[in-house]
């Protein structure tokens, strides 16, 4: 008896499809150890978005924001005025709080962490509040049965898990960033194989996907919501494209506040594809965008007015938050170096409340390639315009009217996403970098264009695995020289125990 | 006797018929040029020798401006996680974890370096509509 082989009916993926399953699950094992390297609740407000899970799993309510002329007065009465805090037993982790008076190895603050402090000149504000509680409630509802399911662990331990389930949100960002790439470069290998490696090793994207933060369903929205305006600039926005536009819109508004910023970008996409003469069409296709995303966030907005008495409880934030003053003025702002490099810092760096801080050298090494991205662009900008043939354009390269238009558009929702971090910074001094990360798509896009227009391309193949080597390598020096020893060493008692050049 | 090497009817019709296979390619291998396989080994050596005999001038944390074997630092990470109550199991899925980021980079990588335009590929993806 002979044994036929099995006939070869196995479906071939794409080699496009292989790369993207391979770069999701080299992502998927990086951020798993990511989620053990950094150390516990050191994340950007990880306690502020733990407590607010908790709050709402286990009294199924919102946290809210002090009042703070009413808890005064609560206060003058001498009844505890009760607030929504911070739980007791994450008071030794309070430096990676904003607003929680901070001294945990002082045995008397570490039994009964301070709830009041004393400002001179400013009167007595509350401590340990939950300071996000203004958030969207999106991610804290999905986030609950997570923390109902270990609700027997300790609180480290449900941060790791809560950290784990921020995982598939960084999976769909890289996922987003590939297809985008895809649609709009469909016959080259340098765009789709480097704009998702930069967004899947970008350290601080990589960083926000392994902690207890609703920031990074926020950049995955965003990173659908790119991909989408995309695909609608290319199918001049098909109803039903422009319904789940509408319904991503909607979730993202649930989640971020921030994602409004996304909204005049969608317009102007529209606008630019479908024309102003055909406004029938125009106007309904974006009443298909609209009517969705406010009948989906229309309750939360209601909610924060008829609780804050504004649409993002900010005015709230500042009455209780003192210290966190205006930066400066919008063109002050907008022309500061300081302002500028800053962010940079963020972008790359100053993991947690700016705790860990790259040096020059280092930042440096980073900026040169950024900046060569940035120059890239606006060879390649310059030279579409002006139908000039570069010496990197392959003769197959694509560069129809409507990827050009769509890549104006990205710059675009890169520039309003930057307008608005300046925006913040007008009102408060926290003014971050991480306000910019829902748009790294689009940032990775451009850069890595311009990278590619500096390659000759016959080179592309070596340029790429130039790229994601130099990726690779800045992952490994970072945990090894900075996050490795940070998390390992915090416990022990320093005082320099952060870098500042 | 049944002739085990007898083929179904269905898959004998046209219908069922797998799509013609290309021209063989070359091994993957061919498709690299000497530069990228040169470039290749020498970034997987030099991040084989970074991690087990390099060392790195500390940039945060207590040991804040020394110079320590990559080793070390590794050793007391684990040490860490050890002494914050992870089991051998959890220290260990760590290291896993750890050592396929680094392997399935290094082969990302490799196969990176290959791809170039292919002609087999769809013009055109899909997009979310």
């Amino acid at each position: 008896m002979t044994v036929a082989p099995a006939p070869k009916t196995r479906a071939r993926w794409s080699q496009a499809t292989i790369y993207i399953v391979l770069l999701l699950a080299v992502f998927t094992c990086k951020q798993i150890f990511s989620v053990a390297a950094f150390y516990p609740f050191s994340g950007h407000d990880e306690l502020a978005h733990y407590s607010y899970i908790r709050t709402l799993a286990t009294e199924g309510r919102l946290p809210v924001l002090p009042d703070i002329e009413e808890w005064r007065g609560d206060l003058r009465g001498g009844q505890p005025p009760p607030t929504d805090q911070i739980p007791d037993e994450l008071y030794t982790y309070c430096r990676f709080v904003l607003d929680w008076y901070c001294e945990p190895e002082n045995l008397r603050w570490r039994e009964s962490p301070p709830r009041i402090v004393t400002v001179p000149g400013y009167g007595y504000f509350p401590s340990g509040y939950q300071y996000v509680a203004n958030h969207p409630p999106l991610y804290y509802v999905v986030m609950a049965p997570v923390y109902l399911l270990s609700s027997g662990a300790s609180v480290e331990v449900q941060q790791y898990l809560l950290r784990l389930a921020a995982i598939p949100f960084g999976l769909l960002a890289v996922y987003a960033a590939f297809r985008t790439t895809r649609l709009l470069f469909p016959n080259d290998w340098f765009m789709p194989i480097t704009v998702p490696a930069f967004v899947a090793f970008q350290p601080q994207i990589s960083y926000e996907a392994a902690m207890v933060n609703n920031d990074i369903v926020a950049i995955a929205v965003f990173s659908l919501l790119l991909w989408g305006i995309v695909a609608g600039m290319k199918r001049a926005f098909p109803p039903r494209l422009c319904l789940l536009l509408g319904v991503t819109l909607g979730a993202g508004l649930l989640v971020k506040s921030t994602t409004a910023t996304i909204a005049p970008v969608i317009a102007l996409a529209m606008i630019w594809t479908l024309g102003i003469r055909d406004w029938r069409r125009l106007f309904s296709r974006g009443l298909l965008v609209g009517v969705p995303a406010a009948v989906m966030a229309a309750p939360w907005y209601l909610y924060l007015y008829r609780t804050y008495g504004d649409l993002s409880g900010l005015k709230r934030v500042e009455e209780l938050q003192y210290w966190n003053s205006p930066m400066g003025s919008f063109w002050e702002l907008l022309t500061d170096p300081d302002f500028v490099i800053g962010r940079f810092r963020e972008s790359w760096g100053e993991y947690g409340w700016r705790i860990i801080h790259f040096r020059d050298e280092l930042l440096i090494a980073i900026a040169i390639p950024m900046v060569a991205g940035t120059i890239g662009m606006a060879i390649y900008a310059v030279a579409r315009w002006r139908g000039v043939n570069l010496w990197s354009q392959e003769p197959a390269d694509d560069a129809q009217e409507w990827q050009g238009r769509a890549l104006w558009i990205l710059a675009a929702a890169c520039a309003v996403s930057y307008l608005a971090v300046i925006q913040f910074g007008t009102e408060f001094a926290l003014a971050q970098a991480r306000y910019f990360f829902p748009v790294v798509n689009a940032a990775a896009i451009l850069v890595m264009l311009g990278l590619r227009t500096l390659f000759p391309w016959r080179w592309r193949p070596a340029g790429q695995g130039l790229v994601l080597a130099a990726l690779i390598a800045l992952n490994v020096y970072i945990f090894a020289a900075y996050v490795l020893p940070f998390t390992t060493t915090f416990d022990q008692p320093t005082l320099p125990w952060v870098w500042r050049d | 006797m049944i002739d085990a090497t007898a083929t179904p009817a269905s898959e004998s019709s046209p219908a069922a018929q797998p799509e013609p296979v290309r021209v063989d390619r070359p091994a993957r291998v061919l498709q690299r040029s000497l530069g990228s396989i040169a470039g290749w080994v020498a970034f997987t050596v030099g991040l084989a020798w970074f991690i087990y005999a390099g060392s790195v001038r500390v940039g945060a944390g207590h040991w804040l401006g020394q110079r320590l074997r990559v080793q070390v630092i590794w050793s007391r990470f684990l040490a860490f996680l050890a002494d914050h109550g992870a089991n051998s199991v959890m220290v260990g899925l760590v290291v896993l974890m750890a050592i396929l980021t680094l392997l399935g980079s290094l082969f990302l990588l490799w196969w990176v370096l290959g791809q170039r335009k292919d002609e087999a590929e769809p013009p055109v993806a899909p997009d979310p509509a």
